[in-house]
């Protein structure tokens, strides 16, 4: 996983990312740059710092350490994948995010903290 | 837009403490889903090998790792990590070191001379000029050739170690620089005994070593051994026992002294000069990898490498000028 480190050291320094959290599982070369740098250089389009954690292929999505997701709004490209991509999506979950979203190729996966259980499933 | 960060509204450390157990003591079915994983998607992780073609197959660079040199003064840890860097920059690799107990141009003399396999200090390029124009064209064939493989850090003696680990970051995002080599641990943390110090320090280091993917290879020393020829093993490294508990893999470099000393007396013969090493990089620890152990190593004066076998001829960047 390239990109956590700094929104963890923000999490626990008590402050927050105005923006949602991007967590990618793929590896361009462009995800990987955004990971590296989104704490260094602010997103051309809105101006804030817009956390991109990037997630390997050999990360397992069980054992994936994502508690920095814990209240915050997170959007999951999930690149690898139908069934690797519900077990992302469950595994961010778990760790109870505010909103959480990923769009598949015929449906949008949705949850929010205060639905709670299985979320919302809108089919496109 | 102005850059907004606002207030966590959760205390997050204590969360993260709170969870900690949670988070990490997990059911092996876990594992075993992870096991199943790689034999769906096998992943061919990028590897960068050490010079010799005889420890391909043993000991294996991977990118997000730390590699620890330790050794004795003088035994060898700069030439054979000098050569290292080299072998990587031939691989395609991109090359950063920083020494903190050498210029980089002494640093660059000897991988000069490691690069094109001879000696320009030797009698033959000595006052002649033909001798000063194949010195010359040596060393610019060098130049051109490190262009875009090897960068150095111009600093001697103490840094901090968030020096360090800057002037880590930016050769990894700006240069994409893909091996770091640090030389060394004791030029970075102040005082022997700040163990904490040091602990935080190859944290730190492997923290971004895994956030960048890059391979850093950290230069340290060991304790003053009991006799010269006591063959190190990771348990020897100076410092707290956590620099070798985080690190990847352990590599240290003994020199073979009791064989030098039977060279010197007049006793070694050429059976022995052939089957003893001058030099062994024992692997005592390695991560991701399978083996283990040993491998000898035979040092060639004129161009200061180290050959895998004995009478080997140095592997030879450099191609001469045939007009």
């Amino acid at each position: 996983m390239i990109g956590h480190t700094p929104l963890l050291k923000m999490r626990r320094d008590g402050v927050l990312p105005y923006d949602v959290v991007h967590v990618i599982d793929g590896d361009s070369e462009f995800a990987i740059e955004l990971a590296q740098q989104w704490h260094r250089i602010p997103s051309s389009a809105n101006g804030l710092f817009t956390p991109h954690v990037v997630v390997g292929q050999e990360d397992s999505p069980e054992r994936l350490d994502v508690r920095f997701c814990r209240q915050l709004g997170v959007v999951l490209e999930a690149n690898r994948g139908q069934e690797r991509a519900q077990r992302l999506f469950k595994a961010i979950r778990a760790v109870e995010p505010a909103i959480l979203c990923c769009a598949m190729t015929d449906e949008i996966w949705f949850y929010t903290k205060e639905q709670g259980g299985n979320g919302k499933r809108i089919h496109a | 837009m102005a850059n907004v960060f606002t207030p966590d509204d959760i205390d997050f450390a204590a969360y993260e403490h709170e969870t900690d157990a949670q988070q990490k003591v997990l059911p092996a079915s876990s594992w075993v889903q992870e096991l199943i994983d790689r034999i769906r998607n096998p992943i061919r992780a990028k590897q960068a090998f050490m010079p010799w073609r005889k420890t391909a197959q043993l000991v294996q660079f991977r990118p997000g790792e730390v590699t620890l040199w330790g050794g004795a003064n003088g035994n060898g840890k700069s030439l054979v990590t000098g050569q290292v860097a080299l072998s990587l920059c031939g691989q395609g690799e991109r090359v950063a070191i920083a020494s903190f107990e050498m210029k980089p141009i002494k640093t660059l003399e000897r991988m000069g001379r490691q690069w094109s396999g001879t000696n320009p200090a030797h009698p033959a390029y000595a006052g002649n000029d033909d001798g000063q124009r194949i010195l010359i064209d040596t060393y610019e064939q060098f130049r051109d050739w490190t262009d875009n493989k090897l960068w150095l850090y111009d600093q001697q003696g103490t840094v901090t170690t968030a020096q360090v680990c800057a002037v880590v970051r930016y050769a990894a995002v700006e240069l994409k620089v893909t091996h770091f080599v640090v030389d060394s641990l004791m030029k970075c943390v102040q005082g022997e005994d700040d163990y904490n110090g040091q602990k935080l320090f190859v944290d730190e280091l492997t923290a971004i070593a895994r956030d960048h993917c890059i391979h850093i290879h950290l230069i340290h020393h060991i304790k003053k051994p009991a006799s010269e020829d006591h063959k190190p093993n990771k348990y020897d490294m100076k410092g707290s026992g956590a620099i070798t508990d985080q690190v990847d893999n352990v590599i240290a470099v003994w020199r073979n002294k009791p064989k030098e000393r039977k060279r010197d007396e007049g006793l070694l013969t050429d059976e022995a000069d052939v089957k003893e090493p001058d030099c062994l990089l024992i692997c005592d620890k390695q991560r991701n990898g399978e083996w283990e152990g040993s491998i000898g190593l035979w040092f060639e004066r004129d161009s200061q490498q180290f050959v895998a076998s004995h009478g080997e001829e140095p592997l030879v960047l450099y191609t001469p000028d045939m007009q």
